[in-house]
C-alpha cells in the first residue's frame, strides 16, 4: 500500500516535471513557433492553394485549374532551364564555398596569428553589404571598361577585354565567383565555430607525435570536424539553391536565360509580363514543384548517406 | 505520442482555417464558369468610404502611391508648395518601382489602406481595375473647367473613361519612346559626318565609331537588361521597315498571325545581327539597364543611344554640357514613307474607390495638372513629357532638343489600330492572354549576347507560339480572333475613326 502511494507521487511528481519542462521549452519555441506559421508556413499553403490556380495575382477572380499549372511547366523549356541553371550554380558554388570558407577559418583559428579578428571581420563585411548594392558595384568592376579587365590587359593576360556578365559562357562562372566572396564570410564563421570545438590537446598531441600542419589538419581535425561539415554543405546547398538577389541585379537571369535560375523564373512569372497579366498561380507551381523536387533529392541523399555510415560501422 | 499527434494536427488545423480564412485569397470559379460582373456604381463604390476624418493635427492626409521616378524632383517640389498653399493637407507620396508597386498595391487595397490616389499596374486594363472596385469616378469632385484644359486626345474610352464616368487621368501625352539620340562630339571625331536615315548607313557609321573608339567608345549603347526596351527598338525599326505590328504590350496580326517572323522583323534583327558582327554594340549593353546606358552614352561611350523623352531633362540636370542629337528611326535602304507606331495613350492616376478623402485627393489631381503650381510646366520645360494641357505645352516647351524630339516624333509616327477600340471584348483577352517567351524582346537580347545563331527560326517559333496563344485566350474570352485583324490598315497614314467604321 505504501509502496503504491509512493509510486503514484512519484509519477505525479515526474508528470508535473514533464510538464514543467516542456511548458518552458514551448514557452521559449513559441516565438520562432508563431513567426515560422505566419511568415513560412502561412505562405507555402497558400502556395499551394494559389498552385491550383489560373490567377494573376491583381484581381480577385481565379480560375481553380487542378494540376494543369504543374502539366504546364513539364513541357515548359526555360522552367527546365532555369530548374537545370540552379542545380548548375550549386554544384559550382558548393564545393567551392566550402573549400574556401574552411581555408579561411583554419588560418584564422590559429591563436599564433597576429591581427586575426581583424581578417576575420574584413571577410565577413562583403555578408553584411546588401547584394543589391554588390550587384551595381560588380557590374561596374566587371564591366568591359572596368577596372578588372583594366589590370587584364596591362598585365597582359589577355588581349580583348573579357564580357562578364554579357556572355552566356562567363556569366554563370562569374555569379559563382561573386557570391563566392559575397558568402564566404558566413561559412568560414560556421567552420570556426566547429574547429573551435576540437581539442587544444588534439593540437597539441599531433604536434608531440611530429604530425606537420598539412597533416594535422586532414588526418585529425577534418574528421573530427566533418559532422559540422555535413551541417554547413547542407546549409549552403540549400542557400544557393535559393539564390536570387545576386542575379536579378547583375543579370536578371540573361543573358538569353544563361543565368536564369528559379528564383528569377518564378519572380518573373508572378510579377512580370510583356503582354497580358503576370501569372502568380503559375509561378507558385514552380516554386513548389521545385521545392518538392529538392526535398525528394535531399531525402534520398539522406538515405544514401545513413546507408553508407551503416556500412563504415 | 498520441499528445504530440494532437497537437500536431491542431497546428495544421490552425494554418489551414487561417489559409481559409485568409483576406488575401482570391475568389475562385471553376474553369469554364462565367466570371460574375463585380462593376459596382459609383454610389455603391463609395458606400464603403467612411467619413471624411482628419489626423490629431486636424489635417486631411492625401495618401499618394506611384512610380514616376522621372519627375521626382519636380513632384516633390509640388508637394512641397501645395502643403504651403493648403496648409490643413498632408501629402504621403510614395513612389516605388513598376514591380514593387505591382506586389504591393493588391495588399495595400485587400487591407483596406489603398492609397487615394494610385495608378493602375501596367499590363491591367481599367476594365479589369473597375470589375475590382478600385477606383470611383472622378466626375462628381472636378470641376467642367478642369477637363476642358486637357487635350481631348488624351482622353479615350477604355483607357481613362467608361461612357460618362471619367475614372483615371494619363501622365502624359503619348509619345514614341524610341527615337535615337546621337553624341555629336562622337559622331564628329569618329568622322561620322551625316546622321544616319537608313539601315546600311547606321551600321557603316556605327562601325566608324567602335573603330576610332578602339574599344573605349562603340556604336550603339542600350539598356539590354531590360527586355522591354528591347522589345520597343525592335518593334520601331521593324515598323519603320514598314512592318504592320503593333505598339510593344499590344495585340495585332497581320494575315491572321502573328507578326513576329514577318519580312519587316527579319530585316530589323537583321540589322541587330550585322551590328553584333561588326563589333559596333557596346558589350555591356545585355546587362546594364536604360539608366545605367543612359550615363554611359553621355560620359561618351557611344555614339547612339535608344531611348525616350524622358532622358533630355535627366541629361539637362546630369549633364547639362551634353552636345547631343535626336533622329528618326533608320528604315531599310531603298524604303520611303514608312512610320513608326505612334505612342498609345495609357491609363494612369485614379482615385480610390473607398478614398476617405476623395474631395481633396480631387483637389490634388487639380492642382497637379494646373499651371498655378508648376508640376506640368516644370517637366515640360526640363522636357521630360509632354503635357496633356495644350496651354501648357505652347508656353513652356522652350527645350530645343525637346521641340526637335517632338517634331521628328509627330513627322515619323502614325496612329495604328488598336483592338479595344474595335471590340470591348478585347480587354478580357488582354486580361486572359498569358505571355508567350522567349519573348521579342529576349530575343533581340540571344542575338546580342551572340546566343541565339539563327534569329529566323527563334522568331518562327515567336510567331507560332503567339498566334496559337492568342487564338486560345480569344477562343476563351467569346472574342472573333479576326478582330485583330485590320484589313483597311495602312501603316502610311493614321488609322481613323472613319477606318474603323469602314471595317464594320
Amino acid at each position: 500500500m505504501m509502496n503504491q502511494e509512493v509510486l503514484a507521487i512519484t509519477k505525479r511528481n515526474r508528470r508535473k516535471e514533464w510538464l514543467v519542462l516542456n511548458g518552458w521549452c514551448w514557452l521559449f519555441m513559441a516565438p520562432a513557433v508563431i513567426f515560422y506559421i505566419l511568415f513560412q508556413g502561412y505562405p507555402i499553403l497558400c502556395s499551394i492553394q494559389y498552385s491550383l490556380l489560373d490567377w494573376s495575382g491583381l484581381t480577385s477572380n481565379a480560375v481553380f485549374v487542378g494540376l494543369k499549372n504543374y502539366r504546364e511547366l513539364l513541357h515548359d523549356e526555360l522552367f527546365w532551364n532555369a530548374f537545370v541553371n540552379s542545380f548548375r550554380y550549386t554544384l559550382m558554388i558548393v564545393p567551392l564555398e566550402l573549400a574556401v570558407s574552411l581555408f579561411l577559418a583554419y588560418m584564422l583559428n590559429d591563436e599564433k596569428m597576429k591581427g586575426r579578428s581583424a581578417y576575420r571581420t574584413m571577410y565577413f563585411i562583403p555578408v553584411v553589404t546588401t547584394a543589391s548594392v554588390v550587384g551595381i558595384i560588380m557590374i561596374f568592376i566587371l564591366g568591359v571598361q572596368g577596372p578588372v579587365n583594366h589590370v587584364l590587359m596591362t598585365l597582359h593576360l589577355i588581349d580583348a577585354p573579357i564580357n562578364f556578365l554579357g556572355n552566356a559562357k562567363y556569366a554563370m562562372p562569374t555569379l559563382v565567383l561573386i557570391s563566392l566572396w559575397k558568402d564566404c564570410g558566413t561559412y568560414m564563421i560556421y567552420w570556426l565555430a566547429g574547429l573551435q570545438g576540437v581539442s587544444k590537446d588534439v593540437y597539441e598531441a599531433a604536434t608531440v607525435d611530429g604530425a606537420n600542419r598539412r597533416q594535422t589538419f586532414f588526418h585529425i581535425v577534418l574528421p573530427l570536424i566533418t559532422p559540422v561539415g555535413g551541417i554547413i554543405a547542407i546549409l549552403c546547398a540549400i542557400n544557393s539553391l535559393k539564390v536570387f538577389d545576386i542575379v536579378k541585379t547583375m543579370t536578371e537571369g540573361g543573358p538569353f536565360y544563361a543565368t536564369d535560375v528559379i528564383a528569377t523564373y518564378v519572380y518573373r512569372s508572378a510579377f512580370s509580363s510583356e503582354i497580358g497579366m503576370p501569372r502568380l498561380g503559375y509561378a507558385s507551381a514552380a516554386a513548389l514543384f521545385f521545392g518538392a523536387v529538392v526535398i525528394g533529392a535531399g531525402t534520398v541523399m539522406n538515405m544514401v548517406k545513413s546507408r553508407l555510415g551503416r556500412m563504415h560501422e | 505520442m498520441k499528445r504530440k499527434g494532437l497537437t500536431a494536427a491542431v497546428l495544421a488545423g490552425i494554418m489551414a482555417v487561417s489559409v481559409l480564412g485568409g483576406c488575401a485569397m482570391p475568389g475562385i470559379r471553376s474553369e469554364g464558369e462565367p466570371a460574375g460582373n463585380q462593376v459596382l456604381g459609383a454610389g455603391e463604390a463609395k458606400a464603403g468610404a467612411g467619413a471624411a476624418e482628419s489626423g490629431p493635427d486636424g489635417k486631411v492626409t492625401i495618401r499618394v502611391v506611384d512610380w514616376s521616378d522621372g519627375s521626382v524632383q519636380r513632384r516633390e517640389e509640388f508637394h512641397k508648395k501645395y502643403m504651403e498653399a493648403h496648409p490643413d493637407i498632408n501629402i504621403e507620396y510614395t513612389m516605388l518601382t513598376v514591380d514593387q508597386f505591382k506586389n504591393t498595391i493588391v495588399t495595400m487595397i485587400k487591407s483596406g489602406e489603398g492609397p487615394d490616389l494610385f495608378p493602375i499596374p501596367v499590363g491591367m486594363t481599367l476594365n479589369t481595375a473597375l470589375e475590382e472596385n478600385w477606383f470611383q469616378p472622378l466626375n462628381p469632385y472636378v470641376t467642367e473647367d478642369f477637363a476642358k484644359t486637357f487635350d481631348p486626345m488624351s482622353f479615350g474610352e477604355g483607357v481613362t473613361h467608361k461612357g460618362e464616368d471619367w475614372y483615371t487621368i494619363t501622365e502624359v501625352m503619348p509619345t514614341i519612346q524610341c527615337l535615337f539620340f546621337y553624341n555629336k562630339d562622337v559622331l564628329k571625331q569618329a568622322g561620322v559626318e551625316k546622321t544616319p536615315e537608313t539601315y546600311s548607313e547606321f551600321a557603316e557609321a556605327c562601325k566608324k565609331i567602335t573603330e576610332y573608339g578602339k574599344g573605349s567608345v562603340y556604336g550603339l549603347i542600350d539598356g539590354g537588361k531590360q527586355i522591354n526596351r528591347l522589345d520597343v527598338m525592335a518593334r520601331s525599326l521593324a515598323a519603320a521597315a514598314g512592318g504592320k505590328i503593333a505598339a510593344t504590350t499590344k495585340v495585332l496580326t497581320d494575315g491572321g498571325r502573328a507578326p513576329y517572323d514577318s519580312e519587316a522583323m527579319i530585316k530589323a534583327m537583321g540589322l541587330f545581327s550585322q551590328l553584333v558582327q561588326d563589333g559596333s554594340i557596346h558589350p555591356d549593353t545585355v546587362n546594364i539597364s536604360a539608366p545605367e546606358a543612359r550615363e554611359m552614352f553621355a560620359q561618351g561611350q557611344a555614339g547612339f543611344l535608344c531611348q525616350g523623352m524622358w532622358c533630355i531633362a535627366q541629361w539637362g540636370e546630369s549633364y547639362p554640357d551634353l552636345n547631343y542629337g535626336v533622329m528618326a528611326v533608320p528604315v531599310p535602304d531603298g524604303m520611303k514613307d514608312t512610320y513608326v507606331q505612334q505612342g498609345e495613350l495609357s491609363p494612369w492616376m485614379g482615385l480610390y474607390s473607398q478614398s476617405k478623402h476623395p474631395k481633396e485627393a480631387a483637389e490634388y489631381l487639380m492642382a497637379l495638372y494646373s499651371e498655378e503650381f508648376g508640376y506640368q510646366s516644370g517637366c515640360v520645360e526640363d522636357g521630360t513629357f509632354v503635357s496633356v494641357i495644350p496651354v501648357i505645352n505652347e508656353k513652356y516647351m522652350t527645350n530645343e532638343i525637346m521641340k526637335q524630339y517632338y517634331t521628328i516624333a509627330n513627322e515619323t509616327t502614325k496612329i495604328v489600330p488598336t483592338a479595344t477600340t474595335r471590340d470591348e471584348k478585347a480587354y478580357d483577352f488582354y486580361a486572359e492572354v498569358k505571355d508567350v517567351q522567349p519573348s521579342l524582346g529576349a530575343i533581340v537580347q540571344g542575338v546580342m549576347a551572340q546566343s541565339i545563331a539563327d534569329y529566323k527560326n527563334e522568331l518562327k517559333k515567336l510567331a507560332d507560339a503567339s498566334t496559337e496563344e492568342w487564338k486560345r485566350a480569344s477562343e476563351a474570352v467569346g472574342m472573333d480572333y479576326g478582330v485583330f485583324e485590320f484589313s483597311n490598315w495602312d501603316p502610311k497614314k493614321d488609322y481613323t475613326d472613319e477606318d474603323y467604321k469602314a471595317l464594320k
